[in-house]
């Protein structure tokens, strides 16, 4: 049941056909796990967070940087040097009060994988290392949660949406990690900001339940040149994380 | 024949270009296609798309068209097909 703060907070989103006060109390009721609040998981996590999704699981370890503050957008310059999830903490809570916000001031590693998804309805994955966006990508299967898989290098950015047993899961895409790939990478904050975006509207809608989700097609977009192309993916049947759930 | 190849990610950075035409002989295969562009461009995008044994790396996806192809079906091409390469990213 939404209080009256919040029908004139949420108003003019409760306007979205198929979305509505019934959408409304779905979002208040869930529970979203986004791992990191980097570039990409800052502004997945402001923009639930304005949406009012009830309760957001923040995991991030380490200290602001300088380096951080081009893209993470909820880190802030009086907090160099101070814990990232602080400062995410703070700045969430300075735009929505009324959230439940757990922290945990960790990346996520095999020791708390399974713990913080079991707390979400919905994962989504920000994480700059394949490592752990494979964990993230087990655990959701092993448990039968949604995972909306984002990603960004350079000017381009992509986006899945994972529904186990339904769709390819990352281990279908990608079924090695890939050795190629670095934990630093050229990026600006818009391109972060701008699927970060697409995937909080992914994670808006699957709670909600209007509109069609991005699954079984890959969102490739090309910033660089103002191109986005849907491609078609597959499962993989031998896939050795989802290669034997079925929906 | 001419085939519009698009590259996303490392492998746009390592070819240097978002897109080429490439030429190769008629009824070639999407392997024909992959091994004639690792080629052209040098080491830099050969070692990311090709493994020791000249095979795609697992983690590189190929599309004809909006559709993802398998490296083992080793689809047969046809004139003006496009194709685009990517490679696996994790920017967060």
């Amino acid at each position: 049941m939404l209080t009256d703060h919040e029908r004139e907070r949420y108003e003019w989103q409760m306007w979205v056909p198929g979305h509505g006060e019934a959408g409304q109390e779905k979002l208040k009721k869930a529970s979203v796990l986004v791992s990191r609040c980097g570039g990409v998981g800052s502004v997945v996590a402001y923009e639930l967070a304005a949406a009012g999704v009830g309760t957001l699981i923040l995991a991030h370890g380490g200290n602001v940087k300088p380096s951080d503050l081009n893209r993470q957008l909820l880190m802030t310059h009086d907090h160099l040097g101070k814990p990232r999830i602080e400062s995410v903490t703070r700045r969430l809570k300075e735009l929505n009060p009324f959230l439940n916000i757990i922290s945990v001031e960790s990346n996520i590693t095999e020791d708390n994988v399974a713990e913080l998804v079991s707390q979400a309805d919905i994962v989504i994955d920000c994480a700059p290392l394949f490592n752990e966006r494979f964990l993230m990508n087990r655990e959701v299967v092993r448990q039968n949660k949604i995972l909306i898989e984002n990603a960004m290098f350079d000017c381009d950015a992509q986006l899945t949406t994972i529904i186990p047993g339904n769709t390819p899961c990352l281990s279908c895409i990608y079924p090695e990690d890939p050795g190629a790939w670095t934990r630093e990478f050229p990026v600006f904050g818009a391109v972060s900001g701008t699927i970060a975006c697409m995937a909080a509207m992914e994670a808006i809608k699957a709670i909600s339940g209007f509109g069609k989700l991005l699954t079984n097609r890959l969102q490739l977009c090309d910033l660089r040149d103002m191109q986005f192309r849907t491609m078609h993916i597959q499962r993989n049947p031998d896939c050795a994380i989802c290669g034997s759930h079925t929906a | 024949m001419q085939i519009q190849c698009s590259y996303m990610a490392q492998v746009k950075t390592r070819a240097g270009c978002g897109s080429e035409t490439v030429d190769i002989p008629d009824d070639s295969t999407v392997q024909d296609l992959i091994h004639t562009i690792a080629k052209a461009h040098g080491a830099a995008l050969c070692t990311i798309l090709l493994d020791d044994q000249n095979q795609l790396r697992k983690h590189i996806l190929i599309f004809l068209g909006d559709e993802q192809i398998r490296w083992n079906d080793n689809t047969v091409l046809c004139n003006n097909a496009t194709i685009t390469i990517m490679s696996p990213i994790a920017g967060g």
